[in-house]
């Protein structure tokens, strides 16, 4: 769900009686570096596409843009909604707030927003890896293979190829 | 695949009734020290703690000071767990196999009570000290496996054996959300369902809005706040039986 990394993604293959050390066809991520993956930054109101979950704060209301990061509106004229601003977060399906700060996943990473000014979007703190399984794309598009567990410290996993005489495709899917 | 959808909402009755003795004001406290959630939430704040779920652990942070949460490490939950709410001293995981309760009598410490595994759940939890409701959905994404679209009733008087009372059909149940004698429950493309809960373990259906594809509610005050797709509309919920949508934001 999600693109979040479910019950396969856990390093259970090597249990399976058709695990093997070299496995004939597997699948391999494809990782990419993104330097601005694991930053958030503070964007005017973004259009809503894959809408996501809600949190409720005061006369604010933050929701999540899957992957993309979250909305920030203002919901006190409720008959006129109107969107604040964006806080782009690579990865983000989470949030919560507790006091003036929106805690969020950032990838893998947590990561707690002061919302002093809501539309200013400023990092407070970060937990790096702090939720390895909130990997996007942490499974390949196929169920029924083996596959090379991923790495959350490798980067964004972009694809997933299918190859021949795998090492180590200890995952199962 | 087929998989299933599941849904597990447990009343939290406590809260709910503090919630509705909030007569300051009709949109929800105005400022709050923390907000509220939907019951599809991977994060729930207990108290100075914020507990997350992620396939199969619960990890713990102590967000006393909420600008630099503290990790606190982890405990083993179950498996493919989705959901978590907070209630009182325990913790309700919705998973794949059943519903977890866990005891943070302890904060630091979460610790197995009791589960129910006769349903397969993967969704959202949410509790109340006398009756749950419990949606589980077959196929479409995010389903956990399983063959059902049902609207289950449990007693939980015992919360570490919960007793089933009642199955209500339904279409595609998503999340859903309490507020006095209301229940909510969304439907994706078939809307949402109001309930009647004047008696908790028989749900009476009053009525269906169609005009949206509906996930997740949230009750705030008289306010009811749907997640929706591409984006959120709000009603008034003062009757709860009849929500007037009071506007929205899509797209």
């Amino acid at each position: 769900m999600l693109g979040l990394c479910l019950a396969s993604c856990i390093d259970l293959g090597r249990r399976r009686p058709g695990f093997r050390e070299i496995q004939p066809e597997a699948y391999v991520p494809v990782y990419s570096q993104d330097p601005e993956a694991n930053t958030i930054k503070a964007l005017p109101p973004q259009p809503i596409v894959e809408s996501g979950k809600i949190y409720v704060w005061g006369n604010y209301l933050f929701q999540v843009e899957r992957l993309a990061g979250v909305h920030i509106i203002d919901y006190s004229d409720k008959s006129n909604p109107k969107k604040l601003g964006f806080i782009k977060s690579r990865g983000c399906t989470e949030l919560a707030v507790k006091g003036n700060y929106l805690i969020i996943n950032n990838m893998t990473d947590l990561v707690s927003i002061d919302l002093a000014n809501p539309v200013q979007g400023k990092e407070a703190s970060r937990i790096k890896d702090a939720f390895p399984h909130f990997m996007v794309n942490s499974v390949p598009p196929y169920p029924g293979y083996y596959y090379v567990c991923p790495e959350p410290g490798k980067g964004i996993i972009t694809s997933w190829k299918l190859e021949k005489n795998v090492k180590g495709a200890n995952c199962f899917h | 695949m087929k998989r299933i959808q599941s849904i597990i909402y447990l009343l939290l009755l406590l809260s709910l009734t503090q919630l509705s003795c909030d007569k300051s004001s009709d949109s929800g406290p105005k400022s709050p020290t923390s907000g509220a959630g939907g019951s599809l939430a991977r994060f729930a704040i207990s108290g100075n703690y914020l507990y997350t779920v992620d396939f199969s652990t619960i990890r713990i942070f102590d967000i006393t000071d909420p600008a630099n949460p503290l990790d606190k490490g982890m405990v083993n939950a179950g498996w493919d767990i989705e959901t978590i709410f907070p209630y009182k001293d325990k913790l309700f995981l919705g998973g794949a196999t059943g519903m977890y309760v866990f005891s943070i009598a302890d904060p630091l410490k979460p610790t197995r009570e009791g589960m129910v595994t006769h349903f397969r759940a993967c969704d959202p939890v949410v509790a109340n000290d006398t009756v749950s409701y419990v949606t589980l959905r077959s196929g479409g994404p995010g389903s956990c496996g399983g063959t059902n679209n049902v609207l289950n009733v449990y007693d939980v008087k015992i919360a570490s054996s919960p007793n089933l009372v009642r199955t209500i059909s339904m279409k595609s149940p998503y999340g859903l959300g309490i507020k006095n004698k209301g229940l909510y429950v969304c439907e994706g493309a078939n809307g949402m369902v109001v309930f009647d809960l004047s008696d908790p373990y028989t749900p009476v259906q009053k009525q269906v809005i169609t005009n949206e594809t509906f996930y997740d509610v949230i009750p705030y005050g008289n306010l009811l706040i749907a997640y929706i797709e591409k984006g959120v509309c709000f009603y008034d919920i003062s009757n709860p039986f009849s929500p007037v949508l009071l506007g929205k934001l899509k797209g």
